[in-house]
């Protein structure tokens, strides 16, 4: 048995086509100067990879390439010699396969984003001291007050008078978060609060105004609370830069496009993340209300209220939807 | 033959690509799924695996070129990349301050981790069964293009990067070798690099302006979204789509443009240059 091969000596770049006998463990190169042979197992043959040539390196240095893929393979069969790389060779190879690496890569991946990544960043956020919380700072206030707010127009006896009701909320909650209840005029954003990793919540005029009972107020407080004290700023950095870590680990290898194929699903998991984390700080609403006699449908009332008087252009929702979470006050 | 080198005319030898998408993604599928099952470990033998499908399907001259790196040393690496970051990461927990040191006792060493870098690829290449090889002289070239012009940047308000990007492909092509010949450059000149540089800057230009007009005839800026509502609004999707147009435009256009013009210009041989190290 016989195949035709283009051999490089190593010395210069010519290229000579020869003939390589196989004749049982003896390999034989036919050339014009005449026959070498050289013993099968002493040749180094590369693996098999696609339709690529096949690269059979003889003991004195010289080179061969072969394109001849299963005439190599089977000659190595014949001459009893282990095929190099079958296994991968075979998953790449046999369709079946690949579409069942397919399925197992895209279930592994999907499970390890919706659920392996928020128990991880949970776990870990939780286990890192509250400190580290509050080291993530209020800079963002700064920036906010600066962009978005103007000074709150309230009196002072109503400030007082919610800051009495918020330490109500937070006489619970573990005493190393620095809670503070800060006023601001919202301006462009409307009725509005926010929770900043340290403690500090921020609630807008507009938003004081629309309340029409304390307790609508109560549950929006413990809403905010529930963000803080479920560390959702930590989490989400974690989750965001191990989200990065796992799509970069998938697609690594393919470089000018892992840019790109990394920054979007970063950006798509982002929402679905933070959506986990409303329900989440729901869900402290909820038991707050109910824990402390007062009806959840105050936080359902003031959710509907507004969302008349907002203006909502989001297609991208990062919020569970509004009906979906005024159900969940709205019984009992 | 002889070592004297001969006169032949300049040839051109276009580089084909045999390779095909389909077969290249039950490659990558196979590779990822072995990455994930082992952990991370299998990622040394994909990496091989892919840089040999690229290599095996690119030829000149009607022959392929071979990738010769051993996963075993790839896993090696990786793992002391590995190891030093999670030092790194534990050291600064404990002493943050430690972190600008190490810093910049790793930017003092980038260029020699880049040659380093450089030379194993070139090392592990061959073409021919001649081995491509790599200017172990070079460190000092390197702290020039790595080191100091990067310093440059910020007082030239980022005008010296088509310039540095020049450097960068030069400082790449003029210290690989194949064999015993060197790479040339002479043929490149710098004023490409403006040109692409700022045809990019122009389009991404184009791009703001088109989405700004869009958002003033919009008129977001007074309604933006109540976080207790609504998600992102057409607001918050310029920087996505600030970033996607950077992404998918012109970053890889001025890449793709560049790369083009340096190998392009890129010819094997040294026509007039002085004699080389080894």
């Amino acid at each position: 048995m016989e195949i035709s091969v283009d051999c490089y000596d190593g010395k210069t770049s010519k290229k000579q086509r020869l003939l390589l006998k196989f004749e049982g463990k003896i390999v034989v190169l036919v050339s014009d100067q005449g026959e070498q042979s050289y013993p099968i197992q002493e040749l180094v043959i590369s693996r098999r990879l696609g339709g690529a040539s096949r690269r059979i390196e003889m003991p004195n240095g010289l080179v061969c390439e072969a394109s001849d893929n299963d005439a190599i393979d089977r000659l190595l069969r014949l001459s009893g010699i282990q095929v190099p790389g079958r296994l991968i060779d075979k998953l790449e190879s046999k369709l079946r396969y690949v579409i069942i690496a397919v399925v197992i890569t895209s279930t592994i991946v999907w499970g390890v984003i919706s659920y392996g990544v928020p128990v991880l960043a949970k776990h870990v956020a939780f286990m890192i001291p509250v400190t580290a919380n509050t080291a993530l700072g209020d800079s963002v206030l700064v920036v906010l007050d600066k962009t978005i707010f103007s000074e709150s127009q309230l009196g002072d006896t109503e400030k007082k008078d919610l800051r009495v009701l918020f330490s109500k909320l937070i006489e619970t909650v573990s005493p190393e978060y620095q809670f503070s209840l800060e006023f601001r005029h919202g301006r462009n954003i409307g009725p509005n609060a926010f929770a900043l990793p340290t403690g500090t919540i921020i609630v807008t005029d507009e938003m004081v105004q629309m309340i029409d009972d304390r307790h609508e107020l109560e549950s929006i407080l413990a809403h905010e609370i529930g963000h803080v004290v479920y560390r959702h700023s930590l989490r989400k950095l974690i989750q965001s830069s191990t989200v990065a870590l796992v799509i970069m680990a998938v697609t690594g290898d393919i470089s000018t496009v892992s840019v790109l194929a990394g920054s979007l699903p970063t950006i798509l998991t982002e929402t679905y993340y933070s959506r986990e984390f409303e329900r989440e700080a729901d869900e402290y609403s909820y038991e707050y209300l109910t824990k402390n006699g007062i009806s959840p449908t105050h936080f359902a009332n003031i959710l509907g209220r507004i969302a008349d008087s907002g203006t909502e252009i989001g297609f991208l929702s990062t919020h569970p939807s509004i009906d979906q979470r005024v159900l969940m006050f709205s019984e009992q | 033959m002889s070592d004297q080198p001969e006169i032949v005319p300049i040839q051109r030898m276009p580089f084909e690509f045999t390779g095909s998408g389909f077969e290249y993604f039950r490659i990558w599928i196979v590779n990822v799924l072995l990455t994930i099952i082992t952990v991370g470990i299998y990622s040394a033998w994909a990496k091989v695996r892919t840089k040999r499908y690229f290599y095996r399907n690119t030829k000149v001259a009607g022959s392929e070129f071979e990738y010769h790196a051993k996963p075993i040393q790839i896993l090696k690496g990786r793992l002391l990349i590995f190891g030093g970051y999670a030092i790194f990461v534990v050291a600064v927990q404990f002493q943050p301050a430690i972190s600008a040191t190490i810093a910049i006792i790793f930017c003092l060493i980038m260029p020699w981790l880049i040659v380093r870098a450089h030379a194993f690829t070139a090392r592990n290449s061959s073409w021919r069964n001649i081995r491509f090889g790599f200017n172990d002289h070079s460190v000092k070239d390197a702290i020039g293009v790595f080191l100091i012009i990067p310093i440059a940047i910020p007082f030239t308000l980022g005008m010296i990067i088509p310039y540095l990007s020049y450097r960068g492909w030069r400082f790449s092509v003029i210290n690989s070798r194949v064999g015993r010949q060197p790479f040339s450059f002479q043929s490149v000149r710098v004023g490409s690099y403006y040109r692409v540089f700022f045809t990019m800057v122009l389009l991404f230009v184009m791009f703001i302006s088109g989405l700004s007009g869009l958002i003033a005839v919009l008129d977001i800026h007074s309604k933006v979204p109540n976080p207790y509502t609504a998600g992102p609004s057409l607001f918050s999707m310029i920087p996505l789509l600030l970033i996607l147009t950077l992404y998918l435009v012109v970053l890889p256009g001025d890449r793709v443009m560049t790369r083009n013009i340096s190998l392009n210009g890129a010819a094997l041989g040294k026509p007039f240059g002085p004699e080389s190290d080894r």
